[in-house]
């Protein structure tokens, strides 16, 4: 048996190599059980906020007492995991600041006006708000495509006429209440009554920034999974895009910007974010440390 | 129990049907079985139903069946025809679609479809010039920044990292003309190390919108199920 130095360095490389070729259910199993203790251990809260929530977090508060918030709501079960946390704290910074604000649903899923009317209705009975004075909620108004087939008109169309008139486009809200009856709406006409558009979806259509922000100059900021950041990053690089509540940790950002008496959705998310974010980095090292050690020990 | 503890038999049967949906889903990850198999006939065939049915009530029907019908209606009573009636024109286009699936008579689809290219096209232009013209006006940054402060130090490094990249990456994408100057060589692998870095963010930021679906649902377990059903 050859046992020179260098076999014995061969060898081990050899060991530290099969780092490579570790089971894929054995790195979900692990992932999956630190992701199950991790709500069990205490909430860590974060410390530090970004930019981008910062920035729309100042473009609500900045909102005068004539003008309204328009928040887009295109978001269902599909992105609900982070979508919802954004809606939710966005709703109630504004219930909290007395901001009226007006809910549209343009085009992404009919399925949106439902989820978003639960949080509505829960926050507006927490901060003791009325429906058609303090907020008006629209519904789901068809554009671009349905179920993915293009079915409407384009989605730049609606949000055009929306810009122009709302009544218009929405001659009935999402309790079949005529929309000209509510006291708030017979204030808001288009977006001349409309401070800054807020649009929760999974992947906001740029359409809202060339007709809204392109067009008009109002303020548009997106509230949008994490995936999409990098497609928008430029328009906020370039100034069109007031700021963007990037996934769950821009909810936590901006639930600690709120500064909430308990920790909101997105904050008890984080913990266990964390502790995946750190595991899949650990597993990213391994597999490198077995990638140098194939090389080193390669003939 | 806690408070808000679920007694609804409806709303117990909702959260036990989710969560064993979710372990099927997941039970993928470990092996291809024969529950996940059928949980995604069910959801195909689910999702092709739901989109016929959104397609109906929430398009053809209030924009086009609605008027139509409602104008049909006064046809045949006293009341003044409306206008709504010239809605029923529309059919004419829209089977003007299906004529696809004839060999003799598809010519009559490309009306409509230049029709649908002419109005896509005119929207584009216009969102192009909205859209993409200030990026390209914003691209165009001083390499020394001087605030009212003085020089800014910060403001430059950035605006000389931002002007570079684009540059670099610019350069890159260039296959026309062979360049073999060492500076644009450097350039260009400059260019690719910015594009990989990118991609690298992309990649950071699609692990955390996976990790993001995974733990909500693992959430929803937790605080639906073993807390509100369970009582744990």
């Amino acid at each position: 048996m050859d046992s020179s130095p260098d076999t014995t360095k061969r060898s081990e490389g050899g060991r530290l190599a099969r780092l490579q070729l570790l089971d894929r259910r054995i790195i979900f199993g692990v992932l999956f059980a630190a992701a199950i203790f991790s709500f069990m251990v205490p909430l860590m809260p974060g410390r530090s906020v970004g930019p981008e929530a910062r920035a729309v977090f100042g473009a609500v508060e900045s909102c005068p007492e004539d003008k309204i918030i328009l928040l887009d709501s295109s978001w269902d079960q599909g992105s609900q995991s982070e979508n919802r946390a954004q809606f939710r704290v966005l709703v109630e910074h504004m219930f909290r600041r007395n901001i009226k604000f007006v809910v549209t649903s343009v085009g992404v899923t009919p399925l949106a006006p439902e989820l978003a009317r639960d949080i509505l209705e829960e926050l507006a009975k927490k901060y003791d708000k009325e429906y058609g004075t303090d907020y008006v909620q629209l519904g789901f108004v068809p554009g671009g495509s349905i179920g993915g087939i293009v079915a409407t008109s384009p989605l730049g169309f609606v949000i055009s006429a929306l810009a122009r008139d709302i009544h218009s486009v929405y001659p009935r809200d999402v309790y079949d209440n005529p929309v000209p009856d509510l006291p708030l709406m017979q204030r808001v006409k288009g977006i001349e009554q409309v401070h800054l558009v807020i649009c929760v979806t999974y992947a906001p259509s740029e359409d809202w920034i060339s007709f809204i922000r392109g067009q008009y100059g109002t303020p548009v900021a997106f509230a949008n999974m994490s995936i999409m950041v990098p497609y928008y990053a430029t328009y906020i690089e370039s100034g069109q895009l007031a700021g963007m509540i990037v996934g769950t940790r821009g909810a936590a950002e901006y639930e600690s910007l709120l500064e909430l008496e308990k920790p909101g959705e997105a904050t008890r998310l984080m913990t266990p974010q964390a502790f995946v974010h750190i595991l899949i980095i650990v597993f990213i090292a391994l597999g490198n440390v077995g990638y140098f050690a194939a090389r080193r020990g390669a003939p | 129990m806690p408070p808000d503890a679920y007694t609804d038999p409806i709303q117990i049967a909702e959260v036990v049907v989710a969560t064993i949906t979710f372990l099927i889903v997941m039970s993928y990850i470990f092996k291809d079985n024969s529950a996940y198999k059928m949980l995604s006939h069910i959801l195909l065939g689910a999702a092709a139903a739901l989109s016929i049915y959104l397609i109906w009530t929430q398009a053809l029907k209030p924009n086009w069946w609605d008027p139509v019908s409602k104008a049909i209606k006064t046809l045949f009573g006293d009341a003044r025809p409306t206008w709504e009636l010239l809605w029923i024109l529309c059919l004419v286009p829209g089977l003007m679609w299906y004529t696809l699936y004839s060999k003799k008579l598809s010519w009559m689809s490309r009306i409509v479809f230049g029709l649908f290219i002419g109005l896509g096209a005119g929207l584009a232009f216009k969102n192009y010039f909205l859209l993409i013209m200030p990026q390209v006006k914003d691209s165009f940054r001083p390499l020394v920044v001087v605030g009212d402060g003085g020089f800014d130090i910060k403001g430059t490094i950035k605006n000389l990292l931002f002007t570079g990249t684009l540059v670099t990456v610019l350069i890159y994408f260039i296959f026309t003309f062979r360049m073999e100057a060492p500076l644009v060589h450097r350039g260009r692998t400059f260019g690719r190390w910015t594009i990989m870095i990118c991609f690298g963010t992309l990649f950071g930021y699609t692990v955390m919108t996976r990790m993001s679906y995974f733990l909500e649902r693992l959430n929803y377990v937790k605080e639906e199920l073993f807390t509100k059903v369970l009582g744990l």
